[in-house]
């Protein structure tokens, strides 16, 4: 959506804008102030929100503190698993879009009979909830020894993650026209220097894209995280949802801190690929 | 052997238009440093057979051969995937690369890992190019940013930096202005013929074709009409399709019947084809033919003349004055009078 200057509506947009983004805003911040809190603070009624030296009665003040943030830093399990966490999402989202690129070009470009059921089909892998295919494949998973393993992981997430970067890449390779690559061909070079140096580098946006949604998806992963890991290969989600505990007192500062901690670098990385992801699919056409 | 023989090229549609194919035996050879233009309609397959040359579109059927060099025997190419085969192409469209400047755009084809160049050799070659086709100040530029001529250069240039045994041109000339197009027609002819290399140049224009072939080769629905030097195309056309295809204004093609009625020597074919210069035009208050329409075009005239009935259309050199409505006395040389079967 864009305001436009100078238009009647641009205010009320504005306006509208604004509250929306607060209201979307405002569990966030206040997650992350509460990892900022002291316990007693953490569940004081009315909400105090504003960080400040002492914690007076009855007041919007909270007494900050780094403890939470100390305490999971200082956890060296909670960072093994945070690192674990980063490497499972990075790594089989390269695989995922690096393979969904190839799988997307070839449906794209290579119409075959029964191709569009093959794409459906690879969609419908993704129809299952996780939870129903999550014991066979743990039995699976013991059988051949990759049960709590990285390695287990980056498998799982990458194909779980295949079907749809195979739909996106095609998406967006269908957009550019085949023009190029057979200029390319012409030009001395195999089909596959031709995706590689003129198709993909075209598709960038569509990649940046992809990969986001890739990376979201096997950032924010739990069933499976919770079934197939125990103690080696535990992801951040798995974590929190561990440090909840099963006592009746929920330790929210320590929770809200490691949630912070979690959510930096899909933050980074969602702003770093921001510029692509808005310009979506303009790509370039063929001119003449 | 000449350095390309193709043999009954044929390739079908795909789908609803089944029912006629795209190219059906054609055969045509291609003389080393040669320049072909294959002249026809849209439609008639030309840049099919373009495509199917490159490697880009399979055929059904026939064969491209190559000339071996010496005494090696020619070599069937017509499965060699397009990067395999020495040949560049300019497209219609140019299909720049959008997401590479000038340069690299140039610099390209010499990366491919088969011609094993230096990074030195390749800017070297590059700057040859540029500097040929006088692009060396846009290097920097993407194609979003060049004018349609440029952008033509830059095609031309990227095809002709691997020094390819064969070019294929694929309308090149097709988006730009008349003038620009004008000169680049006399641009390519000196390019092929100081690079010495084949070339096959699809058009539909026949002054392009005129202009530029060594030979030309007449295509329609599919099927080569007639090959031949462009002078004897438009002198001795096969058939009428071809003959009215060469010259503007185009030929006057007379049925036996009108043409017995003007008085002239008819044969045993069925038709009379006349071109507009083949005409000997007199003033005469009393002639046969009057003036339609009269069109001075500076170096010649353009005279469309009603014969009880017959529309001719006719040239004339500008000292003859007319306007509409004059009346004139024709005559021709039986020796340019073209008889065709159809």
């Amino acid at each position: 959506m864009s305001v436009q200057s100078g238009s009647k509506t641009a205010p009320v947009r504005a306006v509208f804008l604004a509250a929306y983004a607060m209201i979307s805003l405002a569990p966030v911040c206040y997650m992350v102030l509460t990892g900022f809190k002291l316990p007693a603070d953490t569940a004081a009624l009315p909400p105090r929100f504003l960080p400040g030296l002492t914690a007076p009665e009855n007041s919007f003040w909270f007494r900050f503190t780094l403890g939470n943030f100390q305490r999971i830093l200082a956890d060296a399990e909670t960072l093994r698993y945070l690192f674990n966490s980063v490497f499972v999402s990075v790594c089989s989202t390269v695989l995922s879009v690096a393979v969904g690129s190839l799988a997307g070009y070839g449906f794209s470009r290579f119409p075959f009979r029964g191709g569009r059921d093959a794409l459906f089909f690879v969609l419908s892998t993704r129809m299952l909830p996780p939870l129903a295919v999550a014991v066979p494949i743990s039995f699976m998973y013991s059988r051949l020894g990759i049960l709590d393993t990285r390695f287990g992981l980056i498998l799982l997430y990458t194909c779980f993650n295949l079907s749809f970067t195979t739909w996106m890449m095609k998406a967006f390779i269908d957009e550019i026209p085949t023009a190029y690559e057979e200029a390319a061909m012409l030009d001395g070079h195999s089909r596959l220097e031709a995706l590689l140096r003129v198709v993909l580098p075209q598709a960038a946006p569509g990649i940046a894209a992809t990969a986001v949604f890739s990376l979201i998806s096997a950032w924010n992963e739990y069933a499976f995280a919770l079934t197939l890991t125990s103690t080696d290969a535990v992801t951040m989600p798995v974590r929190i949802h561990a440090i909840i505990g099963d006592n009746s007192a929920i330790p929210w500062g320590p929770l809200s801190a490691a949630a912070s901690l979690f959510l930096l670098p899909i933050v980074f990385f969602g702003l770093a690929m921001r510029k692509h992801l808005i310009r979506g699919v303009t790509f370039g056409a063929v001119k003449g | 052997m000449p350095a390309y023989a193709i043999e009954g090229l044929t390739v079908a549609f795909a789908g609803a238009e089944a029912e006629r194919p795209a190219l059906s035996g054609v055969g045509f050879q291609v003389g080393a440093g040669e320049l072909l233009v294959v002249l026809g309609r849209t439609g008639s397959g030309k840049t099919t057979l373009l495509r199917v040359m490159a490697g880009l579109q399979k055929a059904a059927a026939g064969r491209i051969l190559e000339d071996g060099g010496g005494q090696a025997a020619p070599m069937d190419i017509s499965l060699l995937p397009p990067h395999r085969r020495d040949m560049a192409m300019v497209f219609q469209n140019f299909s720049l690369y959008p997401n590479m400047t000038v340069r690299e755009n140039l610099a390209f084809p010499l990366r491919a890992k088969a011609m094993g160049l230096s990074a030195h050799e390749i800017e070297t070659r590059v700057a040859q190019a540029a500097e040929t086709l006088a692009l060396t100040d846009k290097f920097d530029r993407r194609p979003n940013e060049l004018s349609g001529g440029e952008l033509q250069r830059v095609a031309i240039g990227r095809a002709l930096v691997r020094r390819p045994k064969l070019f294929l041109m694929d309308e090149p000339l097709a988006s730009l202005d008349a003038k620009l197009r004008e000169r680049m027609v006399l641009e390519i002819r000196r390019l092929q013929r100081s690079l010495g290399c084949g070339m096959i140049y699809v058009t539909h224009d026949h002054v392009e074709a005129m202009s530029l072939a060594d030979r030309i080769l007449v295509l329609d629905k599919g099927k080569v009409l007639q090959a031949g030097p462009p002078g004897d195309i438009y002198r001795h056309p096969v058939d009428s399709r071809v003959a009215r295809m060469l010259g503007r204004p185009g030929i006057n093609i007379l049925t036996h019947e009108e043409a017995g009625r003007m008085g002239l020597p008819l044969s045993e074919k069925r038709l009379v084809g006349i071109r507009p210069e083949s005409w000997k035009v007199t003033a005469d208050a009393k002639g046969p033919a009057v003036a339609a329409v009269v069109e001075h075009l500076g170096p010649q005239m353009a005279l469309v003349l009603d014969v009880q009935g017959i529309v001719l259309r006719v040239t004339a050199p500008p000292v003859l004055r007319a306007k509409a409505g004059d009346r004139f006395r024709l005559g021709v040389d039986p020796a340019e009078i073209l008889y065709l079967d159809r």
